[in-house]
């Protein structure tokens, strides 16, 4: 559970906004630029920044002077890094990750902010649309259950989790799952789990969420998680990629008639990661088997035998490690596979998202898919294979649905999680001394807490603990700038920390503090986030 | 309101024909009066639970549309004139295409909808392509309630696969349904989270005075 202190650079904020200075990007000559300029990603991703600064003005009344040191050259280069498809497979089943990277929508995060039940402040929007005052009855009526115990229910799971670990390549990982408001309400167990390790240069992650339809759904979400962390253990542990020239991406992300990748350092974690996937469901079916005939689980199902079925789950992976260019720069390399829904996503340095999976949902909430025997066909999960590659990103964060639908839509969404994570200090923005920023004498004005707060609750054992968490949109709000330059500045971000700590020893307790206690209407499942972290540019 | 709250919709289609004047019309007045009771003290149907009323007698009207329940006014019930179901149908078609957000890449759908068919007679209008075009696009979850002697049951099935009937329409038989509509708009309240889609509903057993329709 050791964490490892890392490095603190000499000038912080020097250091973000000029990234091409400490972390230059592949230099490409004119006729590449040229070239890579015609992918449809390129093209397709450049107007992130201008579209969603230029609709965060309009939905602030008094936008003040927007000057984040975007580097728009580098950054479009760096975004063809970002690039998770292949152009060959976009005839595939799958969408093109290209429309999910840049859809035409509103940066809608100012609107998204976490409607708390006993939030006082509506915002305009919310007024606006609604002539109804916030509804509030619904807190009161909320009720603790412990988890049943053995003797009740078998398969008792620990109502949650949470665990810190040092990565690779200046990662810090922390994960935390709770039990839902639902769960606790109906006295049930929490269907969700996680699994975090690393493995020679690799940092894994699963999260799994079984099926809430389905009584013993968390078996199979706990199988999955360790069976597949497990398998990529001993797969990855001697794998290293090979530094090669990341801007040639028809080469890089090429991919054969099975749709898995061409090259043969890549084709090998994809195996890897198909065959984490293929052997966790395995498993599930063994976890099924082992329980027929059990009189305690035919119980529970209404005198049935349980069936693979009962232990529906979906699963979300992610490996990451840190790669060379052919100069010997550093690239955040990652490749996911999910099945079902949640997100996996990365956040940049300036506030920018990458997503990682597109969900599987049907028409209407809750609709999914989970494991099964279809789902874990080769080619199927080939399909599903994401690479993302890209300059060292601020974090990658993995969730199940309980947090990712919290923050839809997941872009911009997940800048707006990021920046409440490091609001309310569970992001580090400052390892200790020698941090300086540089602040006028206005700057230096204490916030008044109203400006950034939300009310937040715990349901607990004791009753319901009110707590009150930091909201970035409140931030952004008050402060009358868009959130993703709230996000971009660090400056901004450590004013607005809170200055006390939430409860909790560690960054993974706090993790689990806050997922127990934001509040969003009309969300009460098991909440599972892990944040794979790296506080300083490499 | 939050454009991210997933909500449950709930559509009730309740005939207010001339047949159904005097007692009964009184006992579905009550019987919606306690539900809403039931329902606001239940904290997971009053985050996600939406209620809208169409009636229909000669014509179709959504009195009330998709509103939260706190907020959810009772609505005037008068009982006259004749069977307007198709022009129900098309109604809750429209008002559902109008009011239930769906999944997108920029939207969180609500959850599938709730719909609770009442009638007690048989249909004065033209309603089988209404019908037909229910089933096929099964924009929800349809429960229809054949209620009393008098109501026809194979128009409903042409509607939907659940249908169930009541022998009364004395107050008691309507209470116990207006219960039932109540607890299964909290099951489903409360086992909203991921299912396959297309599986089916998981509903609470009807009470003695409710008989399913196979």
């Amino acid at each position: 559970m050791a964490v490892e202190e890392q490095a603190q650079p000499a000038d912080f904020t020097a250091t973000i906004t000029v990234p091409e200075v400490t972390v230059p990007d592949v230099q490409l000559s004119t006729a590449e630029l040229e070239a890579t300029a015609l992918l449809p990603i390129a093209i397709a991703e450049c107007p992130i920044p201008s579209i969603s600064l230029e609709n965060l003005e309009n939905i602030e009344e008094a936008p003040t002077a927007v000057s984040i040191a975007l580097g728009e050259d580098c950054d479009s280069q760096s975004d063809l890094m970002a690039q998770q498809i292949d152009s060959s497979t976009a005839s595939s089943a799958q969408p093109p990750v290209a429309e999910t990277l840049c859809p035409p929508h509103e940066f809608t995060s100012v609107e998204n902010q976490p409607a708390s039940p006993v939030e006082e402040h509506a915002t305009p929007t919310e007024t606006a649309t609604s002539t109804l005052p916030p509804v509030a009855p619904a807190a009161a009526l909320w009720q603790y259950h412990p988890v049943p115990s053995e003797e009740k229910i078998p398969d008792p799971y620990p109502e949650y989790a949470c665990r810190l670990l040092s990565g690779e390549h200046g990662i810090r990982l922390i994960a935390a799952r709770m039990r839902g408001k639902k769960h606790k309400h109906g006295g049930t167990n929490c269907d969700d789990w996680f699994e975090i390790a690393t493995c020679g240069v690799w940092n894994l992650i699963a999260v799994a969420d079984g099926a809430g339809s389905k009584q013993f759904s968390r078996i199979g979400a706990k199988t999955a998680c360790e069976i597949a962390v497990a398998t990529l253990r001993t797969a990855l542990g001697e794998v290293r990629l090979a530094p090669r020239r990341w801007t040639d991406t028809t080469t890089v992300f090429a991919r054969d008639a099975q749709d898995a990748f061409v090259q043969t350092d890549l084709h090998l974690v994809g195996d890897a990661m198909r065959q984490a996937v293929q052997t966790a469901f395995q498993k599930i079916q063994e976890a099924a088997a082992v329980r027929r005939g059990s009189e305690r689980h035919q119980y529970a199902l209404g005198g049935r035998d349980i069936e693979v079925n009962d232990l529906a789950t979906t699963l979300l992976l992610m490996v990451q490690t840190s790669v060379q260019d052919e100069t010997g720069n550093p690239y955040d390399l990652a490749l996911s596979i999910a099945i079902g829904d949640g997100v996996i996503g990365a956040v940049s340095w300036d506030g920018k998202v990458s997503l990682m999976m597109e969900a599987d949902h049907g028409q209407f909430s809750g609709e999914t898919e989970f494991l099964s025997a279809r789902a874990v066909e080769s080619v199927r999960l080939n399909r599903r294979l994401r690479v993302f590659i890209g300059r060292p990103r601020r974090a990658f964060l993995v969730m199940s649905d309980g947090v990712a639908d919290d923050y839809f839509p997941n872009d911009p969404g997940l800048a707006r999680l990021f920046g409440d994570l490091a609001l309310n200090g569970l992001i580090a923005l400052s390892s200790g001394t020698g941090f300086e920023i540089e602040t006028t004498s206005a700057d230096a004005t204490p916030f008044p807490v109203e400006a950034l707060a939300v009310a937040g609750e715990q349901l607990t054992a004791e009753g319901r603990q009110p707590l009150m968490l930091y909201a970035v949109a409140r931030y952004a709000e008050y402060l009358g700038v868009p959130i993703q330059q709230v996000i971009a500045d660090p400056a901004l971000l450590l004013r607005g920390c809170r200055l006390d700590s939430l409860p909790g020893d560690d960054a993974a307790e706090r993790l689990l503090t806050w997922l127990d206690a934001y509040q969003v209407r009309g969300s009460f499942d098991d909440r599972t986030l892990v944040i794979a972290e790296r506080e300083s540019l490499l | 309101m939050s454009e991210t709250t997933r909500r449950l919709p709930v559509y009730l289609l309740l005939d207010t024909s001339g047949s159904m004047s005097g007692e009964p019309i009184e006992a579905v007045r009550q019987g919606v009066k306690a539900l809403l009771a039931d329902l606001r003290s239940d904290p997971q149907a009053i985050e996600t639970a939406y209620l809208s009323v169409i009636t229909f007698d000669s014509v179709a009207r959504q009195i009330m549309p998709l509103t939260e329940l706190m907020a959810f006014q009772e609505p005037m019930l008068r009982a006259s004139g004749a069977t307007a179901l198709g022009g129900a149908l098309k109604l809750l078609d429209e008002a559902i295409n109008r009011e239930v957000r769906k999944n997108s890449s920029t939207q969180k759908g609500d959850w599938k909808p709730l719909i609770f068919l009442m009638t007690d007679g048989m249909p004065t209008d033209s309603w089988e392509s209404a019908a037909d075009t229910l089933k096929n696009k099964k924009p929800g979850n349809l429960i229809a309630c054949a209620a009393g002697p008098g109501a026809d049951e194979k128009p409903l099935k042409r509607i939907t696969e659940i249908v169930i009937r009541l022998d009364t329409l004395q107050p008691d038989s309507l209470k116990a349904f207006f219960r039932w509509v109540s607890d299964s708009i909290k099951v489903t309240s409360q086992s909203i989270a991921q299912v396959a889609a297309d599986t089916p509903i998981n509903l609470p057993p009807p009470p003695p005075q409710i008989q399913i329709v196979p």
